[in-house]
């Protein structure tokens, strides 16, 4: 840490060249290029171990009590630690990091026009807290219980006793290791906000700024207002597992509901906080390759801003069947049904700006358009889910699991592959492999639908969830087959993530160096070059148009990028001429 | 890079830009844990009510006079604070130091007061375990004390910085940040006092 | 980074200010601690204590933190936190105080 403090002693606002050693340059560097490159590595590593986990869960569910090949048999306690783990890893360890932390921090800088974010060594630290939080993490898998087992909800009074799941302190780190990550994304949703609002360049009004920011901007208030509750709950249970309190057990005053509701008044704006960046990249890579704007810019915004703030009002749609006062059930079936609506908003205009557009299927655009299909199914399951009559029946069960993963896997997966495949070049200063990136968008979309398609019917047939081995449930026997499929497919998904791991690797060795703005793009991260030198801008920039004017009609050229004078505009059709 | 900060462009949300980053930061930060307060605030008052009195009862045991002897002391501090940066933008080095050296050793007075306070409700038998209450008393207390830990330590980062003369925009600056949140903390125990102690 | 914190609208000094103030948060803590001597029903008097409170954190939050001179997006920053909270606290009272110990 002192290594940063020495190697960022020179003030970074002036454009002097300041020697910073290896450790400096590559470790504790406070460039947000490297950062967001460290955060970029951590979330793949911790995927790896996500990923793994649904391996080992699927064919558990699909042969239940086999030797699972390459780990051998897992019993019941293991599987409620391998879904703990696989949920909080993938929503804390690899969306977050991935979504926010990697493209955030890239792209927000550069977008604004900055040459770093507001608080640089702050952005460093922010990245080595979530370091410590996944080590911290990782550490609870080799405690003598294992580790943490309640679900990556961590439900009372499961989770609020050692003696209720067996695991003693691999819950109590999981916690610890959660209340890290939350500092570690307090720190960078600062970082985010104050770069964003505060550092933009002349000409750059919130009105001109690309949708991706406006995303990472309004995931970061969301996420900023929303963990503080659930700190304060996370810091009662480890009391009630450490100190005795009795915060959430009934016998002694306390209330199990309690939890409940602190923990979902953060975790349902926490999926929105993942989501809307989601939806941030697949709205810049969609007008680059349908070379047409974004269809109702402003409208845009202002339904991510409403979906940010009423993503604080739905909670309870988590808890109709948790024994709460029945009387929450109508007005948050309500406003769930409502939250619907700023979404629908967004992703009918993802379509509208496809409509009459000059459609390329590169592989971004592949992957943007994949997300917004699937996201469309997980959207429209859960307008299901939001009416308390039918959640009644479906809560707990594979539905529920499909839906998530259909809004959850889109997002993440779709959208953040989008953006490795559209940014690479700028990010590492060559080109992937075009025909791998296809073969990998193929394989990832059939495969995916065949493990969730079939979730839903199992879901719909009555299976609950968070169950060991339902093989053994008569009535649930005629199932097995879509566990069979599921599985078949989950394998098929990870096995068809090899592609795309070599055409990353090779590409960043071999890969064909990539110009300046090799898909045309308007903002102005593509002003700069591939990758961008140190500082990012020689001269801070000057905006003088928003960022999607694409086949502007009269224009020489079918883009437009963000730092064209209209002076130089003339120049550019005379020039055609 | 500020670049844009000090130009002046006729654009209706440049107001917003002319807020010093640092100080955005940390009201940022503050909004964020009005919410972790505010989320035990939020339990402890609804059980408060639900215990239909054996908050109140357990109140009885805890030492309101050394409770607002504390809130006096953690005021003044408030106070010096405040007149550290107000001499720091007076470039008054001397009355500075004092302020700030003030400010800490009413923390430490603070913390002290308290520590004295929690070896005697834990001798007299009363610890987190005990009842609900209790577990808040310690809990939301001792989450306050480790705020005010975390202050005393800038506060003694920035006190050796004024001891080593530290350029007067360095001072002022990140007097007026550390100034904010420990005002942050005084005001939540304003709120925490008669939570704990007076109902 | 960016330059001093001076706001044009804000006197030079202050210090008297400040005075002025911690003497209102004596007086304000001496009248809360009184409260509870007053003949009147506990609602009132709690409602009252915590009436004094926010007054306090009022006056600090206006001239300590010199809240009535920043612009209007700190405002927000305090305000709509404060805001969520309240709506979570109320939400929660029919399951915590109502439904509680069934």
């Amino acid at each position: 840490m002192s290594t940063a403090i020495a190697a960022s002693a020179a003030p970074i606002a002036h454009h002097e060249t300041h020697e910073a050693g290896f450790i400096g340059r590559y470790i504790f560097s406070v460039d947000h290029k490297v950062i967001a490159k460290q955060y970029l590595t951590l979330s793949a590593v911790m995927a790896l171990i996500g990923g793994g986990s649904s391996y080992l869960i699927r064919w558990q569910l699909a042969w239940p009590e086999t030797s699972i090949p390459g780990w051998g048999p897992i019993g019941p306690d293991q599987y409620n630690a391998l879904i703990t783990m696989h949920g909080t890893i993938m929503v804390f360890f690899v969306a977050m990091p991935f979504l926010l932390g990697a493209f955030g921090n890239y792209l927000i800088p550069l977008m604004v026009g900055a040459d770093d974010m507001a608080f640089p060594r702050l952005n460093a630290m922010s990245f080595w807290t979530i370091f410590a939080a996944s080590s911290v993490l990782i550490a609870s898998f080799f405690m003598p219980e294992g580790p943490a087992a309640s679900g990556w909800t961590g439900y009372v009074p499961l989770s609020d006793k050692a003696v209720y799941t067996g695991v003693g302190w691999g819950q109590n780190l999981w916690i610890i290791a959660l209340a890290l990550e939350f500092a570690s994304f307090l720190m960078g949703g600062v970082n985010f906000l104050v770069t964003g609002l505060n550092l933009r360049t002349r000409g750059m009004t919130l009105m001109r700024l690309p949708l991706l920011v406006w995303m990472e901007l309004t995931a970061a208030v969301v996420f900023l207002l929303s963990v503080g509750p659930l700190i304060a709950g996370a810091i009662m249970l480890l009391l009630d597992r450490t100190m005795g309190t009795g915060f959430y057990q009934p016998d002694k005053g306390g209330d199990p509901l309690l939890w409940e509701h602190l923990f979902w008044f953060f975790g349902h704006p926490e999926v929105y906080v993942v989501a809307l960046p989601g939806f941030g990249i697949m709205l810049e890579v969609i007008p680059v390759f349908a070379r047409k704007p974004i269809f109702g810019y402003k409208v845009m915004v202002y339904s991510t801003i409403a979906a940010g703030l009423l993503s604080f009002v739905v909670w309870a749609h988590h808890m109709f069947v948790s024994g709460m006062d029945p009387r929450l059930a109508s007005p948050f079936s309500v406003t769930t049904i409502l939250i619907s609506v700023p979404f629908a908003i967004i992703l009918f205009s993802m379509i509208a700006s496809l409509w009459g557009g000059s459609i390329r299927f590169a592989s971004p655009m592949l992957f943007a358009l994949g997300g917004v299909a699937t996201f469309l199914i997980g959207g429209v399951t859960g307008i299901f889910l939001g009416s308390a009559a039918v959640d009644i029946v479906m809560h707990g069960t594979y539905f529920v699991v499909a839906h998530f993963h259909y809004t959850l896997f889109p997002v993440v997966f779709f959208g953040g592959f989008a953006g490795i495949y559209f940014w690479f070049p700028k990010m590492f200063g060559r080109m992937m492999n075009e025909k791998l990136a296809q073969v990998h968008f193929v394989i990832t979309f059939i495969t995916f639908n065949m493990i969730f398609i079939p979730l839903f019917f199992v879901g719909l047939g009555g299976s609950p969830r968070r169950i060991y081995e339902l093989s053994s449930y008569d009535m649930l026997k005629h199932l097995q087959p879509l566990h069979v499929v599921a599985t078949y497919g989950a394998i098929a998904l990870l096995i068809g993530q090899v592609p795309f791991i070599i055409n990353f690797l090779y590409s960043l060795a071999r890969g064909p160096r990539a110009e300046q703005n090799p898909w045309h793009a308007n903002t102005l991260e593509w002003t700069v070059g591939s990758p961008p030198h140190h500082p990012n801008f020689a001269v801070p920039p000057r905006v003088y148009r928003d960022p999607y004017e694409y086949s502007v009609p009269g224009a020489a050229q079918d883009y437009i990028p963000q730092n064209v004078a209209p002076e130089e505009l003339v120049d550019i059709q005379l020039a055609a001429d | 890079m500020a670049a844009g900060a000090h130009v002046l462009i006729p654009e209706h949300d440049d107001t917003i830009r002319q807020i010093p980053p640092g100080k955005i930061a940390i009201w940022w930060f503050l909004g964020s844990e009005i919410m972790v307060f505010g989320g035990l605030i939020t339990a402890f008052v609804l059980f408060s009510f639900a215990s239909h009195g054996a908050f109140a009862e357990s109140a009885k045991h805890v030492h309101w006079k050394l409770g607002a002897i504390n809130t006096l002391v953690l005021v003044t501090s408030s106070l010096t604070m405040i007149l550290a940066l107000g001499y720091a933008r007076a470039h008054n080095l001397a009355r500075t130091r004092l302020c700030l050296f003030l400010t800490i050793a009413l923390g430490l007075t603070f913390l002290g007061i308290k520590s004295y306070e929690y070896s005697s409700e834990i001798h007299e038998g009363f610890v987190p375990s005990t009842s609900l209450f209790w577990s808040f008393y310690f809990g939301m207390t001792g989450l306050h004390a480790l705020h005010m830990f975390g202050g005393l330590v800038v506060n003694g980062l920035l006190l050796i910085a004024a001891l080593r003369k530290a350029p007067w925009d360095f001072l002022e600056r990140r007097l007026e940040f550390a100034g904010l949140y420990w005002h942050f903390v005084d005001v939540v125990w304003i709120f925490l006092f008669p939570l704990l102690y007076l109902t | 980074m960016t330059d001093t914190t001076h706001d044009a609208a804000m006197p030079h000094n202050q210090n008297g200010l400040y005075f002025f103030i911690w003497i209102w948060l004596v007086v304000l803590l001496v009248v809360g601690l009184s409260i509870f001597g007053l003949p009147i029903p506990r609602v009132v008097a709690v409602g009252l204590i915590f009436g004094v409170a926010a007054v306090k954190a009022g006056l600090v939050l206006r001239n300590y933190m010199h809240l009535k001179h920043e612009h209007y997006l700190i405002y927000l920053i305090v305000l709509v936190p404060v805001l969520f909270f309240l709506g979570l606290a109320l939400t929660l009272i029919p399951d915590i105080v109502f439904r509680h110990g069934m």
